[in-house]
């Protein structure tokens, strides 16, 4: 593959940080939903179910769901929001917020499917 | 006999001569991201080159020495940037804290794969190559019975629920490389799926680069997201590691460049003549670290098995 460096120097903030507010500091979440979603395919594997399936298809896109487009992330006005200085803007710090409560809010919804999931299987 | 003696002795003279006219001196400061394991044995090699040089190194993760380059600007004290991550010295670019250089190393191409190995305005260098992939301790797996991982997305399989880890891409400018190679490689929406899939088994997120494969040596953990050379210098330490590359996977070089405004312009000129000589090359094979040289020459003085860049499938190459 090419590797553009233009493109990652961009949004180079913008990853970093969404990175740490959808898996660092959301593990335990991600891990209980990705737990969730596991154990629900194992279940189905033995005693599959279509409505099982949908409710695992449903929590994975939950789980894999982004707060913003690769467009908005190389965006001028999300590039003004993470100026790389010691002293955090407003605005990052708003975004960070909302980052975070996006994804423990569907990691949460991820985890409930599959659960509902699990039990269809049984 | 004589006559070729006196001239051999007039040619010496005139070469010291020469030599102390431009000879670098005092105290160069380096700010790295390099651990001491890679930064101690070209500091000895650079100083027994250079006498009357002390290299002055300062460790400090890629973005953290980003920001005390930007933070310390008006009263700079750093000669040299020296660190992983193409794209961090982009940034430095950007803000003007790089100035240009023209090294006197020849022999090394211009490119590795479709990567330019030298910032084509001169403001950085690559010194050697580096790829990503995956690092994993064979008794670890065989205990554990899980099954060699050779793409990205067979780290996302329930197999390996909590046996990976990775440094967060914050923390590590090598990370967060690997990070984007999956996106650009994938795409934005599949990349963050496969990255999120594999973070469901994610045993710890690691605060600095080296944290992953300390944890897969030590048996910590079996599967480790990790640039190469931290698997083969582990390889060469005697650690029943292993490492592939998968195939969304770049090589891009690893980097040094003179900050603007250096007090030691003269000093860090010969750093980075050094590093790109023959001499400094072959320091990079050394097992503590185990680099990939960027003159193809230094590779006939490899032992055999030393990974080669040409050896990479050439769809794993950038």
């Amino acid at each position: 593959m090419k590797f553009d460096v233009e493109v990652s120097e961009k949004r180079t903030a913008v990853v970093d940080t969404l990175f740490d507010q959808l898996v660092t500091f959301q593990l335990d979440a991600l891990k209980a939903a990705t737990r969730g979603v596991h154990d629900a395919e194992a279940g189905l594997a033995k005693k599959d179910n279509s409505q099982g399936r949908a409710l695992v298809k449903e929590a994975r896109d939950l789980i894999a769901a982004m707060p913003l487009t690769e467009g908005e992330a190389a965006s001028p006005q999300m590039a003004a929001a993470f100026t790389g200085g010691k002293e955090k803007g407003a605005r990052q710090a708003e975004l960070e917020q909302q980052w975070a409560a996006f994804a423990s809010e569907r990691y949460a919804q991820a985890k409930a499917k599959a659960e509902e999931a699990q039990k269809l299987a049984r | 006999m004589v006559r070729i003696g006196a001239l051999a002795a007039t040619l010496v003279i005139a070469m010291a001569g020469a030599t102390a006219a431009q000879a670098p001196s005092g105290k160069v400061a380096v700010v790295t991201s390099f651990s001491k394991e890679v930064t101690d044995p070209m500091k000895k090699a650079f100083e027994k080159a250079h006498p009357g040089v002390l290299l002055d190194v300062q460790n400090r993760n890629t973005n953290a020495g980003v920001k005390f380059l930007e933070e310390t600007r008006s009263n700079n004290q750093t000669d040299l940037f020296w660190a992983s991550a193409p794209d961090a010295f982009e940034v430095l670019k950007s803000k003007h804290l790089l100035q240009q250089y023209r090294p006197k190393a020849t022999g090394i191409p211009e490119k590795i794969g479709a990567f330019p190995i030298n910032n084509p305005e001169g403001f950085y260098f690559g010194f050697a190559a580096s790829g990503y992939g995956i690092m994993w301790n064979e008794r670890y797996a065989r205990a554990n019975r899980l099954p060699e991982a050779k793409e990205w997305t067979d780290l996302g399989k329930p197999v390996y629920f909590d046996h990976v880890a990775i440094a967060a891409p914050s923390r590590s400018g090598t990370t967060h490389l690997t990070i984007e190679t999956i996106l650009q490689g994938e795409g934005w929406e599949q990349g963050w799926r496969t990255i999120k899939e594999m973070a469901g088994n994610f045993r710890q997120v690691m605060e600095r680069s080296f944290g992953a494969p300390d944890a897969v040596n030590s048996g910590q953990v079996g599967f480790g997201i990790v640039i190469d050379f931290f698997a083969f210098s582990s390889q060469a330490s005697g650690f029943p590691v292993k490492f592939v590359y998968p195939s969304v996977t770049t090589i891009v070089p690893a980097n040094i460049g003179i900050v603007a405004n250096a007090p030691n312009r003269a000093g860090a000129q010969a750093f980075v003549d050094f590093l790109l000589s023959p001499e400094g090359q072959e320091v990079l094979l050394e097992p503590s670290i185990r680099r990939l040289p960027v003159n193809p020459a230094v590779y006939a003085k490899a032992p055999a098995d030393y990974p080669n860049p040409s050896r990479i499938p050439p769809s794993a190459r950038a």
